[in-house]
């Protein structure tokens, strides 16, 4: 019984190790800077984490904005489509598009 | 910066021109605006708005992770919890928006700057495409045989009088009548004249085979412009010369030949029998004394003097031509020169009476003179049948024009001069067959070209006739000697070589004869050692060494392939 409690002890331990790490990394940001361990607990109970691969997509031009999103590892790419015109009409230049899937 | 929405195939908008010339024209591409890191917030540009994500978020590493709040949270427990994570987040959506349009600035300004380097796979190959359509566009219409065809006719029909109408064998046709010309009308022209061509064309020898047929048949003979005619005529001037000493008249379409089969035949205007004519055929508009002067070279103040002794204005048409021919004696017997109503098939693109008619003394009449051809073909020997020619006479050796005879004649009161053939001085229908003009020019020209002096008499012609036949002969047995010497240097070359190469068999067979020699000296002296190996104390030693060594003259007797397996 006494391991099995030193056992519990340690992942608790553990995992409050990972909370408070996952916690300092959110007081880090300049968004809660000032925002209280409480809140940034709450906070943070109320953003799971998304793992991706490389070349995932977390969303596109024209997706419904639902998230809001903290990287917390890795790096992700910033694209925009745009459009080369090259008329006689309207000059060379860029422009954004958006395709009406 | 605009924002372009582009359909999908779906829509149905998809297929509208303005839709499909754009979707052709431009190219899409998508550039990448940044790249974000551990701590840095995206997709909060879209908190603050009902809408659509304005940009794509491609993970870049092998595995990343993201804390995802849904809006809802962010909004209830960020924005509204503390006013300051709100404010910086308000700061940070337009710093990124700002970087983003920056950025797309520049890379449309190097766009913009770069255009000439830039490859645009659709449009260009759409210009380049374009381009040669619209670069062979030309080329072709120039390569096109019909239209050059069509160019050509239409500079022709531009240059070139209305001609009379065309004779009964050619189809009949109304584009010379007098019509307003409108397009429709030129387009008909240009496609007879197409046909005419092509007719002419694929078929020239029959046409024109016809078309002397047909001119045989209608009473104007056309005579064949050959040399030996020519050569008479000259003849013929030169006996007039010498019989006469005067000034003669002669149309050179009366200047056949008395051996023309042609003339006795089919041309039925003797004056003599002739009594009505009808000069059918003159080039409307043009003068038939232009025409005259044209052929004879006047001077301008002869001319003039020619209107004048023919006694109308210099514009008149076919009257005045019909009044000088009676002047100049060419209708000795004509009484009176006569406009005659034109019917619908003659009746002359200017609307005025072509036809005259020249009555005789006597009063008897005489079917109308019809000539075969018109002149809407001209390369056709008849065309210009129409075309009245007085030829350049000689007077003592000096050139005299046809004014110099009018002058002549009245002074020798008022009496016709006599119309002198060749040979005879038979009388020559003054509307006799026509002779091309370059057979004229070649016939003026020749005794210049070939550098004899122009004979006096009919003997020095016919000396030098006789000369120039020697001449000929010489240089045909000069070619003939030539001919002979090349062919027996030929001969003796061939000789020549003949021997070198029996010289050279017979050395190569002396050569031979020596290898021959030489092998059979070679065969006895192997005879000879054989008989000396076998002449051996040991028997089997001397058995092994006759084998080897007959072997080995065997070997060298044998041909050489053999021996070069033996080797290999």
């Amino acid at each position: 019984m006494e391991e099995f409690q030193l056992n519990n002890i340690t992942i608790v331990r553990k995992e409050a190790e990972k909370l408070e790490a996952e916690l300092n990394f959110l007081a880090s940001l300049p968004l809660f800077k000032d925002w209280t361990h409480k809140a940034l607990k709450s906070i943070l109970y109320l953003a799971p984490i998304e793992k991706f691969q490389r070349g995932h997509f977390v969303y596109k031009e024209g997706d419904p904005c639902e998230k809001l999103y903290i990287v917390k590892k890795g790096e992700f790419r910033v694209n925009r489509n745009i459009i080369l015109i090259h008329n006689s009409i309207s000059s060379l230049g860029i422009e954004t598009y958006r395709d009406q899937n | 910066m605009k924002h372009i929405e582009i359909k999908t195939e779906k829509d149905p908008a998809w297929n509208n021109p303005v839709q499909s010339i754009r979707r052709q024209s431009i190219v899409k591409k998508s550039i990448e605006l940044g790249l974000l890191g551990e701590g840095q917030l995206f997709g909060e540009e879209d908190l603050f708005r009902d809408g659509e994500r304005n940009i794509t978020i491609l993970c870049n590493s092998k595995e990343a992770e993201v804390y995802a709040i849904e809006k809802k949270n962010a909004i209830s427990r960020i924005v509204k919890w503390e006013q300051s994570s709100a404010n910086w987040l308000k700061k940070n959506i337009k710093w990124k928006m700002q970087y983003y349009q920056e950025k797309l600035k520049s890379r449309n300004d190097t766009v913009t700057k770069n255009k000439e380097l830039l490859m645009f796979e659709k449009s260009d190959h759409e210009i380049d495409r374009l381009r040669v359509h619209i670069t062979r566009r030309p080329t072709l219409v120039d390569q096109i045989p019909e239209i050059r065809e069509q160019t050509l006719l239409s500079k022709f029909i531009a240059d070139r009088k209305p001609s009379p109408p065309p004779p009964q064998t050619l189809p009949q046709t109304d584009h010379f009548s007098k019509k307003p010309e409108t397009d429709e009308f030129q387009k008909k022209k240009l496609s007879i004249f197409q046909g005419e061509l092509e007719k002419f064309r694929k078929a020239p020898r029959i046409y024109r085979r016809k078309s002397s047929e047909t001119v045989v048949s209608s009473g104007s003979a056309i005579l064949r412009s050959d040399f030996t005619t020519m050569l008479n005529l000259k003849f013929n001037n030169f006996k007039q010369r010498s019989s006469t000493q005067a000034v003669l008249v002669q149309t050179l379409r009366s200047e056949t030949s008395p051996r023309s089969p042609l003339r006795e035949t089919s041309s039925p205007l003797n004056v003599s029998q002739t009594t009505r004519l009808r000069l059918e055929h003159y080039i409307p508009g043009q003068d038939s004394l232009n025409s005259l002067d044209d052929t004879m070279d006047l001077d301008d103040t002869k001319k003039a003097t020619m209107h004048e002794q023919a006694g109308s204005p210099p514009g008149s048409n076919a009257v005045s031509r019909a009044q000088s021919r009676l002047l100049t004696g060419s209708f000795t017997n004509a009484r009176s020169i006569e406009k005659l109503p034109l019917t619908n098939r003659e009746q002359s693109p200017e609307g005025s009476p072509s036809v005259i008619r020249v009555e005789s003394a006597s009063g008897s009449k005489i079917t109308p003179f019809k000539t075969a051809r018109t002149l809407s073909n001209p390369n056709h020997r008849a065309s210009s049948a129409g075309k009245i020619r007085v030829s350049r006479l000689v007077n003592k050796g000096q050139s005299m024009s046809n004014l110099d005879l009018l002058n002549l004649k009245k002074e020798s009161s008022n009496q016709a001069l006599p119309i002198h053939n060749g040979g005879g001085g038979k009388n020559i229908s003054p509307n006799g067959p026509p002779l091309k003009e370059r057979t004229i020019k070649i016939a003026r020209n020749l005794f210049k070209m070939l550098n004899v002096p122009k004979p006096n008499s009919e003997e020095e012609f016919k000396n030098i006739h006789m000369e120039r036949k020697r001449s000929l002969e010489v240089l045909k047995v000069q070619n003939a000697f030539e001919k002979a010497c090349i062919r027996l240097q030929n001969q003796k070359l061939a000789e020549l070589m003949r021997n070198k190469n029996l010289e050279r068999n017979s050395s190569h067979a002396y050569l031979k004869r020596d290898f021959t020699n030489f092998e059979t000296e070679q065969l006895s002296k192997i005879q000879s050692s054989r008989e000396k190996y076998t002449n051996f104390e040991n028997p089997q030693i001397s058995s092994r060494l006759t084998t080897r060594l007959l072997s080995r003259d065997m070997n060298r007797n044998k041909p050489p392939q053999e021996n070069f397996k033996r080797y290999l």
